[in-house]
C-alpha cells in the first residue's frame, strides 16, 4: 500500500485527508510539525507527499526545495492561490504537480494517481480471476489474452475493479468517467457496460458484473 | 508673500529705475536745467514708480493671503478653486484657471471612486444575503444530523460558486492588469469547466456535447474558466425540466475565434435578452426559477471587456439560449 505524507497545519484539514486517502487504499500520514520535514519523510518512507504552500512559519515551497535536496519524492502542492505565478514557482522548485484550494477530493485523488503512474510504469496491475488490467498502459489481458477496450469501457471496468465487493452507484461511475474528460450520461454509461459485459463473456469471464437494481453495479 | 521678498524679485527693476534716474540727471545738469526742478521731478517719478510697485504688492499679497487662508483650512484641498475669487491679475489668472482644471478632472477620478465604492458595498450585501441561503441550508442539515450527502454537496457547491464570483467581481472593476494572456486550447479549458461542474450537470441529467474545440484562443484561462462556469451553472439553473442538453461548440472566422454555448433551456422573453448583461438583472426569468443575484452575466461581460473579447446572448423563449464569446485573432494580443 501506498504511503502518502500529508503536510498540513490545520489539524481539522490533516484529519479529514488522511481519512480521505486511507479510505481510497492508501496509507495517510500526517506531519504537523514543520522543522525536520524532510527526516521525517524519509523515515516514514512515505511513496508521496502532499504540501500545503502556505503553512505558517515555514515557506511552503523552502520545505519543497528542503525535500527536493536529498529525495525525489514525487511532491504535490497545494495552494489556496491558484496564480500562474504560483503554479510556476512550485513546479520550477521541483513540485510534481499543483493543485489549487477548494478542490473537489475526487480530483485530488485523481492527480494523486496520475502521479502515481507517471512514477512506477508498468508495475502497477489490478487482478480479479482471470482479469488483468495494467493500469499504466491502459489494457485488459483476460488469461493470456489482450482485449482492446474503449477508453469508457477501461474506465468502467477500472473503478468497478478498484471497487470491487462494493455496489457501486450509476452516478458513482458517470462521475469517473467525467473527470477522465468522458462526459457521458445515462444512456451512454448503459451501453458501454454491456458492451464490457459481452467482451468479458466473449473471453470465457461472463458474469464478473452484476446489476443491482436501483443502486448500481457490483463485481465481484 | 512677504515684502522683502517682493524687493528682492524686483531688485533688477529697481536698479534700472535708478540708473534711468542718474541718466535723468546727467542730462539735466547737461542742459542746465535748474536743480529745483530736477530734484522735484525725481521725487515725482520715484514716487510714481513706488506707487505701481506697492499696488502690484498688495494686489497680489490680497489674493495669495487668502488663497493660502483658505487652502490652509480647507480639508478637501481639491476643492480651492471653488472658494477664492479670481483674482484680477494676469499670472493669478493663469494659476486660477490651471487649478480650476486640474481640480475638476481630480474632482472627476474621485467620484469615480466613490462610485465604484458604493457599488461593490451594495455587491456585497446582495452577496452576503445570497450566501446566507445555503449556508443556513447547510446548517440546518448538520443540526439535523442529515446524511442527505446530494443535497449538501449541492448546497457546498453554490457556496463555492459565490466564494468564487466575488473574487471575479473585484478582479473585473479593478483599474489594474490582473490578467495573463497565453494561448489555450478552447478543449483543454472547457474539459476544466465540465469537471469541475460534474455534479451539478449531472445530478440534472445534461447531456453533454462538444464540438470544434481544438482551436486555439489566446485569453487568461483562469478568467475564461470562470466565465464558462457561470454561463454553465446558468444553463442548469434554467433548464426545462428534462433531456437537458449542453451543447459547447467553436467555428472560426477570419478574424476571430467564436465560442458557443448553447442549451435547450426556457430560453429568455425577446424584450429582457438586451438587458441579461446589466447589473443584478433578474427580469422574468429571475421570479420563475430560482433567485439569483443576476450579478453573473455582469461580471463575465466586464470580465470580457477587460481581456478584450466580446460576448453576446441569443435565445428563444421556451427553446434555447445561447452565449457567444469572441477571441480575436489579432497578433496585437500575442504575448509570447
Amino acid at each position: 500500500m501506498k504511503r502518502i505524507a500529508v503536510i498540513e497545519d490545520d489539524e481539522q484539514v490533516r484529519e479529514e485527508l488522511i481519512s480521505l486517502l486511507n479510505k481510497n487504499g492508501y496509507e495517510g500520514l500526517g506531519i504537523a510539525q514543520f522543522d525536520g520535514v524532510p527526516q521525517e519523510i524519509a523515515q516514514a518512507q512515505a511513496d508521496l507527499v502532499l504540501l500545503d504552500i502556505s503553512l505558517p512559519g515555514a515557506d511552503g515551497v523552502n520545505l519543497l526545495r528542503e525535500i527536493r535536496r536529498d529525495s525525489d519524492v514525487p511532491v504535490i502542492m497545494v495552494t489556496s492561490k491558484d496564480t500562474e505565478m504560483d503554479e510556476l514557482m512550485c513546479m520550477s522548485f521541483g513540485a510534481d504537480d499543483f493543485i489549487a484550494k477548494p478542490y473537489h477530493p475526487s480530483i485530488l485523488l485523481l492527480h494523486i494517481e496520475a502521479v502515481f503512474k507517471r512514477m512506477c510504469k508498468g508495475q502497477e496491475m489490478l487482478e480479479y480471476g482471470d482479469i488483468r488490467i495494467d493500469i499504466a498502459r491502459g489494457k485488459l489481458m483476460l488469461g493470456e489474452e489482450a482485449v482492446e477496450l474503449s477508453k469508457n469501457e477501461l474506465g468502467i471496468l477500472t473503478y468497478l475493479l478498484k471497487n470491487r465487493g462494493r455496489i457501486v452507484s450509476r452516478d458513482e461511475l458517470i462521475s469517473y468517467l467525467w473527470d477522465s474528460e468522458e462526459f457521458v450520461d445515462d444512456n451512454t454509461l448503459t451501453v458501454n457496460v454491456n458492451r464490457v459485459r459481452r467482451k468479458l463473456e466473449d473471453h470465457g469471464a461472463g458474469n464478473v458484473i452484476k446489476t443491482k437494481r436501483g443502486q448500481g453495479y457490483l463485481l465481484g | 508673500m512677504r515684502g522683502i521678498d517682493y524687493i528682492k524679485e524686483h531688485m533688477f527693476d529697481i536698479v534700472i529705475f535708478i540708473f534711468i534716474m542718474l541718466f535723468f540727471w546727467m542730462f539735466g545738469i547737461a542742459f542746465r536745467v535748474q536743480m529745483d526742478f530736477l530734484v522735484a521731478m525725481s521725487g515725482m517719478f520715484a514716487v510714481c514708480a513706488g506707487v505701481a510697485m506697492v499696488r502690484a504688492y498688495i494686489r497680489r499679497r490680497g489674493f495669495y493671503a487668502d488663497f493660502l487662508g483658505k487652502l490652509g483650512q480647507l480639508e478637501k484641498k481639491y476643492y480651492i478653486a471653488e472658494m477664492v475669487e479670481p483674482p484680477d491679475f494676469q499670472e493669478g489668472k493663469i494659476l486660477y484657471e490651471a487649478l480650476y482644471e486640474i481640480d475638476k478632472s481630480m474632482i472627476e477620478h474621485i467620484n469615480e471612486i466613490d462610485a465604484l465604492s458604493i457599488e461593490f458595498k451594495e455587491y456585497l450585501e446582495m452577496w452576503v444575503h445570497e450566501l446566507k441561503v445555503p449556508l443556513s441550508g447547510l446548517t440546518l442539515m448538520n443540526y439535523n444530523e442529515s446524511v442527505d450527502y446530494k443535497a449538501q454537496r449541492r448546497l457546498l457547491q453554490k457556496l463555492s460558486h459565490y466564494v468564487e464570483q466575488v473574487l471575479f467581481y473585484a478582479r473585473a472593476g479593478a483599474p489594474q492588469k490582473d490578467y495573463l494572456m497565453k494561448r489555450c486550447v478552447l478543449e483543454h479549458v472547457v474539459n476544466k469547466v465540465l469537471i469541475a461542474n460534474k455534479d451539478l450537470l449531472i445530478e440534472a441529467g445534461m447531456g453533454i456535447e462538444k464540438r470544434g474545440l481544438e482551436h486555439m484562443v489566446i485569453t487568461d484561462m483562469k478568467w475564461l474558466e470562470f466565465i464558462l462556469g457561470q454561463i454553465v451553472n446558468n444553463s442548469v439553473k434554467y433548464r426545462k425540466k428534462d433531456k437537458g442538453k449542453l451543447s459547447v461548440t467553436a467555428e472560426e472566422e477570419e478574424q476571430r475565434i467564436l465560442l458557443h454555448i448553447e442549451d435547450n433551456g426556457i430560453g429568455i422573453p425577446a424584450h429582457d435578452i438586451e438587458r441579461v448583461f446589466d447589473k443584478t438583472f433578474t427580469g422574468e426569468n429571475g421570479r420563475k426559477g430560482a433567485a439569483s443575484t443576476g450579478m453573473g452575466l455582469y461580471i463575465c461581460k466586464k470580465l470580457c471587456d477587460k481581456l478584450g473579447h466580446q460576448i453576446w446572448l441569443d435565445s428563444e423563449e421556451g427553446v434555447y439560449t445561447r452565449l457567444t464569446i469572441a477571441f480575436g485573432k489579432n497578433s496585437y494580443y500575442e504575448v509570447c
